[in-house]
């Protein structure tokens, strides 16, 4: 009897997945949909301002949410989705956090099954670009944006930086012997000593920009290979367990977190500004499909506003916007240092898709258990 | 003495020879069908089959494929090739072999320790050391293994700095190890077999140790040719599932093995999905071993607890098992030992977590002697929106999978117990299989299903109900099975020959009977809504963001003190529901929560 049923139930449970199968594939095309948003957003470019940001917060709050996929830390996401939800009574922001590449990755899936759920994203530069080339993601208008130029393209606004130090445990390294440079990481005596994440993509990107590609793939295949550092998901844990004592350096930890555990929380912890200075964007877009088109801008026009950055400035995040102060003199001078080096799209072009290239074979593949 | 679950004999309906010399006259055909509850059976097949079937199709379907569903994908054996062609499947085998073997082995040792000496002894305070054996079921996972993650750290571990005071400056521990995860995850996951095996000790007849002790045996003697062999049955189901829980598991290999390099089958298939684009088909293919693995296990496990409970039904004669007496220094040392390793085992990573929650940032007094004390990680819980949103979410998620998991159950439970349906059978593997299916794998193609199936169940609640009622619905139907089994059928056949149809008497009598059971199956399922990691981990959305997925995401970005305070928060609470467990099963006998299990 038990064979008699399972047959014609397995079966059918085979027939309703190869049902599914087929039954999403008949969505609208990414460049039709990307077309529509667009032309909605050339329309109000070609309004004038005041009357266009009318019409953008009327129309937004008709639409009454955003949804935001971001890699921005979760307190600090919080912090300015309630920030734009004050500032825009009536909208709601409705937030899913991960990490990279896990929002990209979860914006491909929707997309590729015709779910679309999304307005506004970021992530890392590499993956916005290939969205950019799919069709996946809607060109901007300017009105609003108060960024500087630098920090914004046709299609993608980076709101706020993380520029990238080398930072040490200075109960574990006396500052006097402290790396001040990338060679410097390549010393013996860091052996085993050393922390990374797991996609240092922007520190790669920009040794790729400074010494080309066949110097870089040397040095991070040394350090990899020679100096066997600790390999972490997220820079938030790695300045974490700097601070505890785990590791003694770490070679790409973020400015603000540094800075903020060894002023605030008064943490073991120095460092050294490099140049160039590796500095993680997330440059953030609006979906093709977004399905709160308006919102959408809102929030992306807002995030890119004095406004947004003045909160964000609050909420210790790094933003470039003229006239902000950061409240903390260490982070505005590493902010106004001329040696930043943004991975904005712009700026990356083919050399995004080299570092992720060297970061996949000799970083990513040592986690997964298969790498040397 | 078997119970109805017994396989038909020649007396039951079904096997009467039609026409034969005293049956009854043939009863009309829709009302046979009736008789044989057929509708019923038909609905449960098809709930069935969309719950387990259709993602474990799904999951074969992807692996011989090169495309996700929607894609115009084509059959191919690419994908299998590419995962088992390679040697790299193979340190993903040992590791994942390791872990899990490992594992239930420790967490096996202690908690059948505890057992026996709670349930066949008379070492002082086992009332105290019954309340701490049931922590590990409260406090989530991913909490417990940052605890010992702290604890153990060979630089920054506070057991490694409190050595360094007794003159041990070499570091003795290591948190990234083999040895360290099967520790932890053991370490974590002793409350289970303590529950089955002491519910196995507490129901063991005495007369057959007391032949043996009469016949001139030895105590170790009589314990390894009486005692083992009559509780062979309980050892081999809890060993088998506990080692299908250890080898599903995130909290550990998730925490531990990814920084350490130590993949196993759960976190190669959450990295793979890391992967932009995520080769889905890739990884369906390296799910197809994880699952064949653990579904035979489940088959063994499956066999053995069905035999065990043709037998469940409590006799008349009233029992209960002598105690080993233990007198003057034995029981002392042997009260010292069960709570040293109560001690490590619970309150250790415990008092981690609240020293945790009460730093601004891990560090050890080391260097700068006691560091200051601070509430901010509990006003950080209280006053986080995402915390107390993912609070409310878990609570209506686990809530409504409770409820519906336990209806469902009902349902089942009644149909295998009390009917000669057709297919009942089926319908008891197929509500038993999930355990099989580990969570990621199970949230990988539940996702794929409700992407393609655009019914507006993906990204919501919805899918994380039907997660987990389809994962969890074989708890319960344990549970309420094991209650079934241990009513007798006439207060049911009596209401029917007093003339109620069968939905009432269903409701009016079947129900109340198996409600201790029911209940502790809906605590059960609500509490591991709270607790297990691997199943939302592939699920979360916006809406929809679990407290397990927000405790990794608080984890990975290094915010311990957060994590920790939030896990006391939460361990407070599922203590607070795990004591009307504890009240409910006390009422009705530990059986209910080890039958649940």
């Amino acid at each position: 009897m038990r064979t008699r049923l399972f047959v014609p139930l397995a079966g059918a449970a085979a027939a309703v997945v190869l049902l599914a199968a087929g039954c999403s594939s008949g969505g609208p095309s990414n460049a039709a949909a990307a077309k529509t948003v667009n032309s909605e957003f050339a329309a109000l470019q070609a309004m004038p301002p005041a009357q266009a940001e009318q019409k953008l917060v009327q129309e937004a709050t008709k639409e009454g949410s955003v949804n935001w996929y971001t890699v921005t830390q979760g307190d600090d996401a919080n912090l300015l989705a309630q920030a734009f939800e004050k500032a825009y009574p009536g909208i709601k922001v409705n937030l899913t956090r991960s990490n990279e590449p896990g929002i990209a990755n979860t914006f491909n899936t929707e997309t590729r099954a015709h779910h679309y759920n999304v307005d506004v994203l970021d992530d890392d530069v590499s993956y916005m670009d290939q969205f950019h080339t799919s069709g996946l993601v809607a060109n901007i208008p300017t009105f609003g944006i108060d960024v500087p130029a630098a920090d914004r393209g046709e299609w993608w606004v980076v709101p706020d930086i993380q520029p990238a130090i080398i930072s040490w445990n200075t109960n574990l390294v006396p500052n006097s012997q402290a790396p001040t440079n990338y060679q410097d990481l390549l010393n013996p005596k860091w052996k085993g000593k050393l922390v990374i994440d797991v996609s240092p993509d922007s520190t790669v990107q920009t040794l790729i920009a400074s010494w080309g590609l066949p110097k870089a793939t040397q040095w991070l295949t040394q350090l990899m290979n020679t100096q066997d550092p600790t390999i972490l998901q997220s820079h938030t844990q790695i300045d974490q367990l700097m601070a505890a004592g785990k590791y003694a350096v770490c070679v790409e930890c973020f400015a603000y977190d540094v800075v903020n555990l060894k002023d605030n929380d008064h943490a073991p912890l120095n460092y050294a500004v490099v140049n160039p200075t590796p500095t993680p964007t997330s440059p953030t877009v609006i979906a093709a499909h977004a399905p709160h088109p308006y919102a959408a801008l809102l929030l992306l026009d807002w995030l890119a506003s004095k406004p947004g950055a003045q909160d964000m400035a609050k909420f210790g995040m790094v933003t470039q916007t003229a006239g902000v102060n950061l409240g903390s003199s260490a982070l505005n001078q590493i902010r106004d240092s001329s040696t930043l080096f943004l991975d904005t799209p712009d700026k990356v072009g083919s050399i995004a898709a080299e570092a992720q290239n060297l970061v996949n074979t000799l970083v990513a593949a040592k986690v997964a258990g298969s790498g040397s | 003495m078997p119970t109805s679950t017994a396989p038909a004999t020649d007396r039951s309906p079904e096997h009467r020879p039609a026409g034969a010399p005293g049956s009854a006259p043939r009863a009309p055909f829709l009302a046979r069908l009736r008789g044989r509850n057929l509708p019923v059976t038909a609905v449960l097949l098809a709930i069935l089959a969309v719950l387990v079937l259709v993602p474990l199709v799904l999951i074969v379907w992807q692996s011989l494929t090169n495309a996700p569903p929607g894609e115009g994908a084509s059959f191919t054996f690419e994908k299998i090739t590419q995962a088992y062609g390679t040697s790299s499947i193979l340190p993903l085998i040992r590791n994942s072999a390791e872990f899990a073997v490992g594992s239930t082995v420790v967490a096996f040792v202690i908690g059948t320790g505890l057992a026996y000496l709670t349930e066949r002894t008379n070492v002082p305070f086992r009332r105290l050391a019954y309340g701490l054996i049931l922590f590990p079921l409260v406090v989530p996972g991913t909490v417990t293994t940052t605890a010992w993650m702290l604890l153990l750290d060979k630089n920054v571990g506070l057991l490694n700095y409190l050595l360094t005071l007794v003159g041990v400056h070499q570091p003795i521990f290591s948190a990234y190890s083999m040895w360290s995860m099967i520790w932890m995850q053991g370490a974590d996951r002793f409350a289970l077999p303590f529950l089955l095996m002491a519910a196995a000790f507490r129901t063991l007849d005495p007369g057959l140790e007391e032949a043996s002790a009469m016949s001139g045996a030895s105590f170790p003697r009589t314990f390894r040719t009486v005692t083992l062999p009559v509780l062979r049955p309980a050892i081999v189901a809890c060993l088998l599932i506990l080692f299908v829980e250890n080898l599903e598991t995130f909290e550990v290999p998730g925490i531990i093995g990814i920084p350490a390099h130590i993949p196993v089958f759960a976190t190669y298939v959450y990295l793979l999905s890391n992967n932009v684009p995520f080769d889905v088909n890739l990884a369906s293919a390296v799910s197809l071993s994880y699952i064949a693995i653990a579904l035979i296990a489940v088959w063994v496990y499956y066999r053995s607890i069905r035999q065990a409970e043709r037998f469940a039904v409590v006799g008349g004669k009233n029992f209960r098992p002598d105690r080993l007496e233990l007198h003057g220094a034995r029981k002392w040392v042997t009260a010292g030992v069960m709570h040293l390793v109560l001690l490590v085992t619970v309150v250790l990573p415990l008092a981690m977590l609240v020293y945790l929650s009460l730093l601004s940032y891990y560090h050890t007094p080391a260097h700068g002697g006691v560091p200051p004390l601070s509430l901010a990680s509990y006003r950080w819980v209280l006053d986080t929106p995402e915390v107390s949103s993912a609070f409310v979410t878990n609570a209506e998620v686990g809530i409504v999978s409770g409820l519906a998991a336990m209806l469902l159950a009902a349902v089942i439970a009644w149909v295998v117990v009390r009917t000669k349906a057709p297919g009942r059978r089926l319908i008891d593997g197929l509500a038993f299989a999930p355990i099989a299916i580990p969570g990621t794998v199970l949230g990988l193609a539940l996702a794929a299903v409700y992407l393609a199936v655009p019914i507006g169940v993906y990204g919501t609640i919805w899918i994380l109900v039907i997660a987990y009622v389809s994962k969890y619905v074989s708890y319960a139907v344990r549970a309420t099975h094991s209650s079934l089994t241990q009513v007798d059928g006439s207060l049911e056949e009596a209401a029917t020959a007093a003339g109620a149809g069968g939905f009432r008497v269903f409701r009016t009598v079947t129900l109340p009977l198996i409600a201790p059971g029911a209940l502790v199956a809906f605590l059960y399922v609500v509490t591991l809504t709270f607790k297990a990691l691997s199943l939302p981990i592939m699920l979360t959305s916006a809406n929809a963001t679990m407290l397990p997925v927000l405790t990794y995401n608080t984890i990975q970005a290094g915010n311990y003190s957060d994590v920790a305070a939030l896990g006391v928060v939460t361990t407070v609470g599922l203590a607070v529901l795990t004591g009307i467990s504890a009240l409910v099963s006390r009422r009705f006998g530990v059986a209910r929560i080890s039958g649940a299990l």
